[in-house]
């Protein structure tokens, strides 16, 4: 049967065990683009992180997975939701300042295996292994529309995806294409053991 | 809540309750289908046996002309493991979200409820599929080339290509009846029910309930009525359609553990962490517990 194309980034296990945990990581003033849950964020030279955005972003580094935001909405309401609106403002200074912005990624996110639908042909095992880029298409949905892009795949090493496993589910027919895979970052910019983030 | 033990008392009643109320909700359907068991081994075996075929005359006081007994290939199906898991915080309790609770016990108890019938829907929708051989015989499970014991003959139990109507219905009635036992001698086959997909219910129940023959202007009486009908509302394929047998080795689905929800430990999160699993193996021991139409 065909699969279902099911988007967005969802944090399965974690490969050493344990249940998945999440770290809070702020969001400056006046984000470009809402992060939305199963979004990938990528941390920016000033300590901030935002989604990662369709075109370069899609074959570099990345740095998580957002799973929920709490910020302060333009009526002055602090709320936590599934995702960060586009353009959500606030005033203040600091560091860690009390209303600013902030998204619930993925914790230990390098340790972490995430589902991803594999967008615009199908698999085989010899795609096993290899290096993924990934498809950002923008949402305004508060669901991510992000997805492993099977184009173009092992041709970088330093894609952001590594494909470790097929889904093995009922709803998942591994030889057609948006076929789900269990991805692990390639390369990723949080975590100190494997980081290749400079930070210049 | 002195620890995270305590967590699970508060809120192990509300989870297992909404759980359990989930899993009770809809009965399934797979189970009107396949013979489901609880089994103490995590495999099965299965293998057909033929012979010695029919007896041979014996003058008197010459020796009997024993047959043959034989052995067909072996099948081994082993017991899979299907799970999931939630957690639940320590903060959600405390601020007696009790909504988000209750949703996450009965999210999971339809996983596990429904999960068994995506899996058996999935293996009836590889009916056809030779990339998964099913019977001993190393074949799919609706196919023409069964091979009975002797290494030889083979069987179809398939009608190719016809799509469900009164007079593709009688055809299939009539191949039950036609269909040899391991030993190559006749074994007639009689239906017990009807499965079709979700796309062919209604043309089934009319030709389960109408006692003519359908859009015949001759009053012809229809020899169909009364087979009964099961709607499988699981199956991709909404084309194909089966006639189940009422042979007593066809479909079987064994439970090594049947679905259960228990308690996992983990450290240093302050979440409850709760866990479904099942444990089953499915399959056909008998293919003349099945006939197919790979009708597209």
């Amino acid at each position: 049967m065909a699969n279902a194309r099911k988007l967005g980034i969802t944090p399965t296990r974690m490969t050493s065990g344990g249940t998945i945990t999440f770290r809070k990581l702020r969001v400056l003033t006046n984000n470009t683009l809402a992060i939305n849950v199963g979004d990938a964020v990528k941390a920016t030279a000033a300590g901030d992180i935002v989604a990662c955005a369709s075109g370069t972003d899609e074959q570099l580094l990345m740095g998580s997975v957002a799973q929920g935001a709490i910020f302060t909405d333009s009526t002055g309401l602090r709320k936590e939701a599934k995702a960060l609106p586009a353009a959500t403002t606030y005033t203040s200074s600091g560091a860690w300042p009390e209303n600013a912005s902030y998204v619930y990624t993925v914790d230990q996110a390098t340790l972490c295996e995430f589902e991803i639908n594999i967008a615009n042909s199908a698999v085989a095992l010899t795609d096993l292994n290899l290096n993924y880029p990934l498809v950002l298409t923008a949402s305004t949905t508060g669901f991510s529309k992000h997805e492993a892009n099977a184009t173009g795949r092992a041709t970088t090493s330093t894609f952001p995806l590594r494909l470790r496993e097929f889904v093995q589910r009922a709803d998942n027919d591994i030889s057609l294409v948006d076929c789900k895979g269990i991805f692990m970052i390639n390369a990723g910019q949080l975590e100190p053991v494997t980081s290749a983030y400079t930070g210049t | 809540m002195e620890n995270t033990a305590a967590l699970y008392g508060l809120i192990e009643p509300v989870t297992r309750k909404y759980f359990g109320l989930e899993m009770k909700a809809k009965p399934a359907q797979f189970s009107q289908i396949a013979d489901v068991n609880d089994v103490d081994e995590p495999i099965r075996d299965f293998v057909e046996v033929g012979g010695p075929g029919m007896l041979s005359f014996k003058a008197e006081n010459a020796a009997i002309v024993a047959g043959q007994i034989k052995q067909g290939p072996i099948k081994r199906v082993q017991a899979a493991t299907f799970a999931g898991a939630i957690q639940i915080s320590r903060e959600a309790v405390k601020d007696v979200k009790y909504k988000k609770v209750v949703s996450a016990a009965t999210s999971i108890g339809r996983a596990t409820r429904l999960t068994p019938e995506y899996l058996f829907a999935q293996f009836l929708d590889r009916s056809f599929d030779s990339n998964f051989p099913v019977t001993a015989d190393g074949v799919e499970l609706c196919s023409a080339s069964h091979l009975l014991p002797d290494g030889v003959t083979t069987v179809s139990n398939i009608l190719t290509a016809a799509a469900l109507s009164e007079s593709s219905l009688e055809d299939m009635l009539t191949a039950l009846r036609t269909v040899p036992g391991p030993d190559g001698m006749l074994s007639p086959e009689e239906d017990k029910q009807l499965i079709v997909p979700s796309a062919l219910h209604n043309l089934a129940e009319k030709l389960n309930r109408t006692p003519q023959s359908l859009g015949s202007n001759y009053n012809d009486v229809s020899v169909v009525k009364g087979t009964k009908v099961m709607t499988f509302d699981f199956l991709t394929n909404q084309t194909r359609w089966f006639i189940q047998t009422t042979n007593m080795n066809g479909i079987f689905w064994d439970y090594r553990e049947r679905p259960e929800f228990i308690r996992d430990n983990v450290a240093l999160t302050l979440q409850a962490v709760f866990v479904a699993f099942f444990r089953a193996m499915w399959g056909c021991e008998d293919f003349r517990g099945i006939f197919g139409s790979n009708a597209v």
